[in-house]
């Protein structure tokens, strides 16, 4: 991508993340001053504008989000940034948080300030070591520069973000499993409605956004809603990180207008495929992701689930003509498995009995009767579960069914 | 305001869940998780699951509120398949347990596996196509993570029958505040049990056992120490019978709720080898003289102008209420009353009086009693029921493992004939007869207080205000002026049952906004009648039945007021002398201990 | 360091339980029973309720301590880049299957993506992180760690 095009990872390597005076010599903060003379709405109205949708793959419209929880009655709201990204082969958001811990924490603040939060906090992933020593760090320098605490740069508005970090769980990147882990209980989805927006954190109002969102909000406040909204194409828009894995030459994460197509983020930007491979197929969007077949790289991730590639993530995974399927099958269900939150019978006993049956098809020892249980369980897992995981669990087993990519399975 | 189900219109109301409606239309659902009883468990077991009319999306029925307009389909060939599935999921792990099981025959589960039809384990390959090392495997997973539990006397755990339903979360949580479950663990190591799976340590009162809908928790199973007693020819066997326990038995062999089995079940204790049959409604009555006494002990001490006395003075025949007092606020123990429980008492006087008078040693004597309570299992093992190391009562049975037993050796129960209790200490009053219901200590103690303060007979004998099912009932019995007291007095009394309500009353002590004299408790909803070791199912229909029949029987006796009852006035005249005497003091009152957690 | 040491760092509120059981974690290796209690006393919460939340997550352990703990990543990526011969070679060095909890000082255990994907393939023994592991690594580094014992 162009240098002047890029959003979420314009200044990585020309910025010290350790160090606030980095930041702020490109610039950095200088929007957020603009912002705190802003009305709330006005803010809000921004983000509606740029038409920006929740990168964490459920690509619900970040400003609609936020106008919900502005428009709350309530005195206490809560913010929080999910960066409790766990989603397999995917990475993006540490990436920003190890590059440009300060573009976030300013994404924060400015949401935080337009929903009327005056507490916020930062999810993150208990892996991710490195992320939570920079941003420890940027957090307390930003206090020390008054970008957070009492009465910040001297507008009326306060506010306080804590770093929490979780303990190892897949399910709390999901909205409310995550408030549930930060109120100290087990980290299982709650029961929609009530929405977060109006029941969440400690029963408060609370916007959940992923980081990759709101990383992107100070350029969207920088440069205004109307352009963000320009960038991209096929019905998307804005900028995105791919990660990009498997049989390429050069495995990343690489920022692209949003609306390229499989293809476009494999040659472009990833160097293409490895010499002497031959590409299968292509897994989209993490674990969870769809199955899309060499044939079909023209194709252009979007965010509703009804499209033919959901972006899910935006992990793009290449995956070689000589993969042996029915141990990426294993290693798809044993992820599923372990991650199920073992509240809901389909999921916690369904994730079990399948992956048996999968072991059963890598050991050799598949019965025709495997087969059969097979296709019902997958159907069971998709339409009987809980929360969505049980669907997530099922999406690149649905599509080795559908495309006849395992020879036992036909 | 109305909904359709499977084209059908049927009334509803606001707030009600889409499951109430059609359980009470009859309209078949299954759940495992689900219980009347309870809040929902948040839709875990995925059984329960119908469809919106037009929509393809399973939902579950136990999270659906009813809404104008909303129509319903409960059966089509989707919502089969995912019912199937996910009953097929879970009953492959109990495949092939059921033939030793204690729930064998009552069992939620394996009634839904015979429902629908589940005899294949699709999910489970045969273990005779197994080589070696699959056979390690399998046999490796089925004990990972299994936990028994047998630390306490009166409930036992398995959780390889546990399908983590929940059920005994929420009871141990909602009702009864103790919340000694939690669910732990993640993915298929997922399971219910104690903090670190320590051995329990709560008040044992069994609703757990009773909202399990497999063997999960169950009574502690003492079947077979009650058949090698009953082997044991060196014993004369006696036993004694809890009132409520012939309200319910009937419903183990069939009977609808509400029943009345009283004479059948002197005749099959006979049966299977009982010497003497008392009945613990006698003792019941005694427990009334005793704690009537100390009551009004209580209160003439304070117009003395004692201001010491302890106020409320707590009943004390809910031995998992004594628990509670002692491990969550043992500061309050003073506000119990010292008289045992009816076990306990008749337990003495049958190793007292009864062996003395029939000049049999005590050590040859067995005394077995049947108890709706999981509880009375701890209470007759506390060291200081009992004299020169031996116990009152050696061996309790509940309601349940009774009628285990009676199946066990084949006796046709409700054909039995019928016969009476064994006089000497059988004989009771409507007074003692109500002590199966929550509320029904409280009336009896008055029925005797009133009396005795005053001189005088009660007009009406039922005290309305404290029956029924709400969770606190509160009364205030006016003695009149120049009776016990110069001035009019007025004694302020309460009834709670489940710990949730008895927990209330303690707050507001300890708030200092507690103004009664007299507080009844009983640990389980409604009292003993609902008792932990009570027939399954219960619920609040099922204990209304039981209540109406315990209240009926009172109103048709001849007697009903304890002190009465003409073998209690013997008993006192032949050998305890008076209430709250010497011989009383030491055989029919007890302490408790500070066993704060 | 003691556990009530830990405790009296945090307020009691309920965002700081997880941080509590993951400092127990860090020093003690294992939240038993024991620490349950303590910080369950300390939050006045039920044991229950605070064992409920601890063994949800992978990070903490409320069963058994082990003083080798690898783990491999388990993700389709890391298993498109031959993980698997990586784990054969793990379990030949200490004789002992993957997932297997028979043995009370080592424990290898597949476990879900670590976010590090294009290093992969991902190891980690006792919170230490390798990548781009090659079979013939294995060896040289899982004997740093036996070397001690």
């Amino acid at each position: 991508m162009e240098e002047d095009q890029k959003v979420l990872t314009r200044n990585w390597g020309k910025i010290d993340p350790k160090e606030i005076t980095s930041y702020r010599k490109i610039g950095g903060y200088q929007i957020l001053q603009k912002v705190l003379q802003m009305k709330p709405q006005a803010v809000v109205n921004e983000v509606v504008n740029s038409g920006l949708k929740g990168r964490g793959g459920g690509g619900f419209p970040t400003g609609k989000k936020w106008e919900i929880v502005t428009a709350s009655d309530e005195k206490e709201k809560y913010f929080i940034c999910n960066l409790d990204e766990s989603e397999p082969g995917t990475y993006k958001d540490r990436l920003i948080a190890e590059n440009d811990p300060h573009q976030l924490i300013e994404g924060i603040i400015i949401g935080a300030y337009a929903v009327g939060a005056s507490k916020a906090y930062v999810y993150a992933n208990g892996n991710f070591h490195l992320a939570h020593f920079l941003l420890e760090r940027a957090i307390s320098q930003a206090y020390e520069n008054n970008f957070l605490g009492e009465n910040i740069m001297g507008s009326d508005f306060s506010l306080e973000l804590e770093l929490f970090v979780g303990a190892g769980a897949y399910i709390c990147g999901e909205e409310t499993a995550l408030i549930n882990s930060l109120e100290g209980k087990r980290g299982e989805p709650r029961k929609r409605p009530p929405y977060t927006s109006e029941k969440g954190l400690f029963n408060k109002p609370t916007v959940v956004n992923n980081t990759e969102t709101l990383s992107s909000i100070p350029w969207i406040m920088e440069y205004g809603g109307t352009r963000y909204s320009q960038i991209g194409g096929n019905g998307e828009v804005g900028t995105k990180i791919f990660c990009v894995d498997g049989i390429v030459k050069n495995p990343g994460a690489y920022e692209a207008p949003m609306g390229s197509s499989i293809n476009d983020i494999v040659y472009k930007y990833a160097g293409g495929i490895v010499d002497g491979d031959e590409p299968w197929f292509a897994q989209v969007g993490g674990s969870a992701g769809v199955l899309i077949p060499f044939g079909s790289f023209g194709a252009v991730p979007a965010y509703p689930r009804s499209s033919y590639v959901p972006m899910g993530s935006g992990a793009i995974l290449v995956i070689s003509k000589n993969q042996d399927i029915k141990r990426l099958m294993l290693s798809w269900i044993n992820f599923f498995h372990r991650e199920s939150c073992g509240q809901c019978v389909p999921c916690r006993e369904g994730t079990f009995r399948l992956k048996s049956i999968i072991e059963r098809l890598n050991e050799g020892t598949f019965s025709e009767n495997d087969r059969e249980d097979f296709k019902n369980l997958v159907w069971t897992l998709d339409n009987t579960t809980l929360c969505a995981l049980g669907k997530f669990s099922v999406i690149a087993l649905k599509d080795v069914l559908r495309y006849g990519f395992c020879d036992e399975l036909k | 305001m109305q909904i359709k189900i499977n084209d059908k219109i049927y009334d509803c109301q606001e707030g009600e869940t889409v499951l109430a409606v059609c359980q009470r239309n009859g309209i078949r659902i299954p759940t495992l998780c689900n219980h009347d009883d309870l809040l929902s468990s948040g839709g875990v077991c995925r059984l329960c699951l119908v469809k919106v009319k037009d929509h393809s999306q399973l939902t579950t029925s136990c999270q659906l509120t009813v809404a104008d307009g909303l129509e319903i389909v409960t059966e089509d060939d989707d919502i089969e398949k995912a019912r199937k599935i996910n009953l097929e999921l879970l009953w492959a792990d109990h495949a092939g347990k059921c033939a030793h099981c204690l729930k064998n025959g009552n069992c939620e589960l394996q009634n839904l596996a015979k429902e629908y039809k589940l005899d294949v384990f699709d999910f489970v390959p045969e273990i005779k196509k197994f080589d070696e090392e699959q056979k390690l495997r399998a046999l490796k997973e089925s004990l990972k993570g299994r936990i028994v539990d047998n630390g306490n006397p009166s409930i036992a755990r398995d959780n390889q029958y546990c399908i983590e339903c929940g059920r005994c979360i929420r009871v141990c949580t909602q009702i009864q505040t103790i919340g000694e479950y939690s669910m732990s663990g993640r993915s298929i190591q997922t399971s219910v049990g104690t903090a670190c799976n320590v051995p329990m340590d709560c008040i044992l009162c069994g609703q757990c056992a009773n909202v399990c809908p497999t063997a999960a928790i169950t009574e502690k199973d003492e079947v077979l120490k009650l058949e090698e007693l009953m082997e044991d020819k060196s014993k004369i066997k006696i036993f004694q019978v809890a009132p409520s326990v012939r309200f319910t038995l009937g419903e183990e062999f069939g009977l609808e709720p509400g029943n009345f089995v009283e004479e059948k079940i002197p005749t099959a204790l006979r049966k299977i080898g009982a010497d003497l049959v008392f009945d613990t409604t006698f003792s019941a009555d005694l427990t009334i003289i005793e704690e009537a006494h100390e009551l009004i002990e209580r209160i003439t001490k304070f117009l003395k102008g004692d201001k010491d006395v302890k106020f409320p003075m707590f009943t004390s025949c809910c031995p998992s209420w004594v628990l509670y007092l002692e491990k969550y606020w043992p500061e309050y123990k003073e506000h119990l009353s010292t008289a045992k429980s009816p076990q306990q008492m008749l337990g003495a006087m049958i190793k007292t009086y009864h062996s003395q008078k029939q000049k049999i040693s005590e050590k040859n004597i067995a005394s077995i009693s049947i108890m709706p309570c999981t509880s009375k299992k701890f209470e007759a093992g506390r060291k200081e029921m009992g004299r020169n190391g031996l116990r009152d009562v050696d061996l309790v049975i509940t309601t349940r493992e009774l009628a285990r037993f009676l199946k066990k050796k084949k006796i046709d129960f409700l054909k039995l004939e019928d016969q009476n209790f064994d006089q000497a200490l059988g004989t009771y009053s409507g007074a003692g007869i109500i002590f199966g219901s929550t509320g029904g200590v409280m009336e009896a103690a008055l029925r005797t207080a009133y009396e005795t303060l005053t001189r005088e007979e009660l007009p009406s004998l039922d005290f309305k205000a404290i029956r029924g099912e709400a969770g606190i009932k509160t009364a205030e019995i006016v003695i009149p002026k120049g009776k016990c007291n110069v001035e009019e007095l007025r004694i302020k009394v309460a009834v709670a049952h489940e710990i949730r309500n008895a927990k209330k009353i303690l707050e507001m002590m300890r708030k200092g906004e507690c103004e009664f004299h007299f507080v009844e408790i009983m640990a389980c909803p409604s009292g003993c009648l609902g008792g932990g070791g009570q027939p399954i199912p219960t619920n609040a229909e099922i204990r209304r039945e039981r209540r109406e029949v315990i209240y009926r029987k009172d109103s048709k006796l001849p007697i009903r007021k304890s002190h009465k009852n003409p073998a209690v006035k013997k008993l006192y005249e032949e050998f305890l002398k008076e209430p709250g005497g010497e011989k009383s003091e030491e055989l029919l009152h007890t302490k408790y201990f500070n066993r704060k957690k | 360091m003691t556990i009530q040491n830990i405790l009296m760092q945090y307020e009691v509120r309920p965002e700081n339980l997880l941080r509590v059981i993951k400092d127990v974690q860090k020093n003690f290796g294992i939240v038993d029973a024991q620490a349950i209690d303590q910080i369950a006393k300390y939050f006045k919460m039920k044991p229950a309720a605070v064992f409920s939340a601890a063994s949800f997550y992978d990070q903490i352990n409320t069963a058994e301590k082990f003083s080798i703990v690898v783990k491999i990543c388990d993700g389709a990526n890391c298993c498109t880049k031959n993980s698997d011969k990586i784990i054969r070679e793990i379990e030949r060095f200490f004789g002992q299957k993957v997932d297997d909890n028979f043995n009370h000082k080592i424990k290898i255990e597949r476990v879900s993506c670590f976010g590090f994907c294009s290093q992969g393939p991902i190891m980690v023994v006792n919170d230490v992180m390798y990548e781009k592991v090659t079979p013939e690594m294995v060896d040289d580094i899982l004997r740093g760690y036996t070397e001690f014992e």
